[in-house]
């Protein structure tokens, strides 16, 4: 600015020069904008291909489970022992147990019962999960009470494993992302309120993001939503007995072996 | 300036100040969206409108910031200065977007309250890092809701220019508190060095452009050449050091004071303007009133009072001219006492 240039915001024009120099200072400033902008984005994390069909509804018709958690088999193969399993979470950050016992108690007892379910699909890396999106009218159809004999699964072994426990809900579309520290907060919200916590664990290096998963349950086998808390979204190690329920691999895990990294 | 409070006071300057700010606004979120979309098309809503309106308020927060030292730096920046309330203000709202999209998509629909959840989903306040970043990010909102509802020239009169500045200066805890939200939150996710060094280099620019500015400001600070002299009066500086309607300032046993020269003549007031407790020493005569470099804010050189219908008063000081120096006396008059200006002989 010019020793004899002297601005006064409330007088209607800028001094000269001063108005040059702030013209230039604007255009390296929006430059800069620019560049961050694209530097920001360009630097970030890829999104998981994974999958919410927000806004749609779908159907899915299966044999229904309650347990561990509430949800349908969808295709069974009894000779190959193939199956695909559809977990049932509710809307917002709840567990579909509530909405489930609901429609029970107006339907009876669905479980070992071929229905179909409204709601919207969430699918990611061989996963699927059902939000029944309009809670208990999600019940479209009961058709017959079906008996699968499931092969007997693998003998249980003691495995030591490294992972994080996330809410399946939205780490398999809902939200992108829904894993660690950013997300940890709203996957505690979500397995407080009954969504399955899942276990997943990297396999081979860290670089090839090849995961396996596992539907967490305490010792006995019962649901241990309120006990895994303190370790959801962050780095932790666990010992527990590794088995298969259908096409979900299960750790049954005592909260005194998940340790924090 | 103005005599009465109006909900907001714009001028043509101020209207071309947010003109330009909300245009980098946008253009950095447009940017940012747009590239987002094409490089990552799956992403949500939420997220977008979550990571658009965090990055572009911390940006607008580091300029906010970095007016001022700026403004001591260079005088060329004090139009960034003039209305950086409108900054402020604006950013808030940038803050307020991304932490209700946060509160709601991280807490919302659960089986705790969601201002509740914030504070204690993730309970490891012990742990580093693991420490609920989210609770920072929440504080430092309140310190900026508190300081874009207190913006206003009505509540800088109403709990004094001392008061307000101090609340004001809260901003640096805000920024502090942002820092360490940004740095235990998101980039411990999006923890490439890319987004490290930008908080770095922000970070420290911020820190290093204050540390600058301070250690100018305290060179200009006249507080080495007093010497005592009859009757309390202070030697300055000599008469022809000091530009015509310009002033030289000097801090003596406590007191800031801006000795201007203009019509011929030599006056001192308090060098601290009333208004926003601007630098009166850096500012000028116009129209035969001291300005305020910051605002605008006037005083007459004499009296130490704004021209009527303004009320604003400062302390005023005598002065007097000894074989070409300016000596001043440290020794307020009450605000706007009258004191005769000496005139400058011709040599």
């Amino acid at each position: 600015m010019s020793k004899k240039e002297f601005y006064i915001g409330w007088q209607g024009k800028m001094p000269e020069n001063t108005r040059k120099f702030l013209k230039r200072f604007l255009w390296i400033a929006m430059a800069l904008i620019v560049v961050m902008a694209i530097g920001l984005v360009f630097f970030e994390k890829p999104f998981k291909k994974h999958f919410f069909n927000f806004g749609q509804l779908d159907q899915i018709t299966g044999v229904y489970y309650d347990e561990p958690y509430p949800f349908i088999l969808t295709d069974y193969n009894a000779e190959s022992g193939q199956a695909k399993t559809v977990l049932l979470v509710g809307s917002g950050k709840f567990g579909a147990k509530g909405i489930m016992d609901k429609i029970q108690d107006k339907s009876g007892a669905l479980s070992g019962i071929r229905i179909t379910l409204e709601g919207t699909l969430i699918s990611g890396d061989g996963k699927t999960l059902l939000e029944l999106t309009n809670g208990t009218d999600a019940l479209k159809e009961m058709l017959n009470v079906e008996l699968i004999e499931t092969p007997a699964p693998p003998a249980p072994e003691n495995v030591t494993l490294q992972g994080e426990i996330l809410d399946p809900k939205c780490y398999f579309g809902v939200m992108k992302p829904g894993e660690g520290k950013i997300h940890k907060s709203c996957a505690i919200r979500c397995i407080s309120g009954g969504i399955p916590p899942v276990f997943r664990a990297s396999e081979g290096d860290s670089q090839d993001e090849r995961y396996r998963y596992y539907l967490l349950l305490d010792q006995k086998g019962n649901p241990c939503n309120k006990e895994i808390l303190p370790f959801v979204g962050e780095p932790i190690s666990l010992q527990a007995i590794s088995t298969k329920m259908l096409d979900w691999d299960v750790l049954f895990v005592n909260i005194k072996d998940i340790k924090t990294q | 300036m103005s005599a009465n409070y109006t909900a907001i006071l714009w001028n043509q300057q101020k209207k071309l100040y947010d003109r330009y700010m909300w245009l980098g606004i946008g253009l950095f979120m447009l940017v940012y969206a747009v590239f987002q979309l094409w490089l990552q098309p799956s992403i949500t809503f939420e997220t977008l409108i979550i990571r658009a309106t965090a990055l572009a308020a911390f940006v607008l927060l580091h300029l906010i910031l970095a007016i001022g030292p700026l403004s001591r730096i260079n005088p060329a920046f004090l139009p960034l200065l003039y209305n950086r309330r409108h900054a402020g203000v604006s950013m808030f709202i940038l803050a307020l977007i991304h932490g209700a999209f946060c509160i709601i998509q991280f807490h919302a629909l659960s089986d705790t309250n969601p201002l509740i959840s914030v504070f204690i989903s993730n309970p490891k306040y012990l742990e580093t890092s693991q420490f609920p970043f989210q609770t920072l990010g929440f504080l430092a909102l309140m310190i900026l809701f508190l300081m874009a509802a207190t913006s206003h020239d009505f509540w800088l009169s109403n709990l004094s220019p001392a008061i307000w500045k101090v609340l004001h200066m809260g901003v640096y805890v805000a920024y502090a508190l942002i820092v360490l939200h940004v740095a235990t939150g998101a980039f411990q996710y999006e923890n490439h060095p890319f987004n490290w060094i930008l908080l770095f280099i922000g970070f420290w620019g911020i820190s290093g452009l204050h540390v600058y500015a301070g250690f100018s400001e305290r060179y200009k600070l006249n507080t080495h050449k007093n010497i005592l002299a009859e009757n309390g009066f202070y030697q300055v500086c000599r008469v022809n050091e000091i530009e015509n309607t310009c002033a030289k300032t000097a801090f003596i046993n406590g007191e800031n004071i801006a000795i201007f020269k203009y019509d011929g003549k030599i006056s001192a007031i308090h060098n601290v303007c009333k208004h926003q407790m601007g630098p009166l020493g850096e500012g000028r005569i116009v129209d035969g009133c001291i300005t305020c470099p910051w605002h605008g804010y006037q005083y007459l050189p004499h009296n130490g009072q704004s021209p009527p219908p303004f009320t604003e008063k400062v302390k005023t000081y005598d002065v007097k001219i000894l074989e070409g120096y300016v000596w001043v006396n440290p020794v307020p008059k009450e605000e706007g006492t009258f004191v005769e200006p000496v005139i400058i002989e011709k040599a």
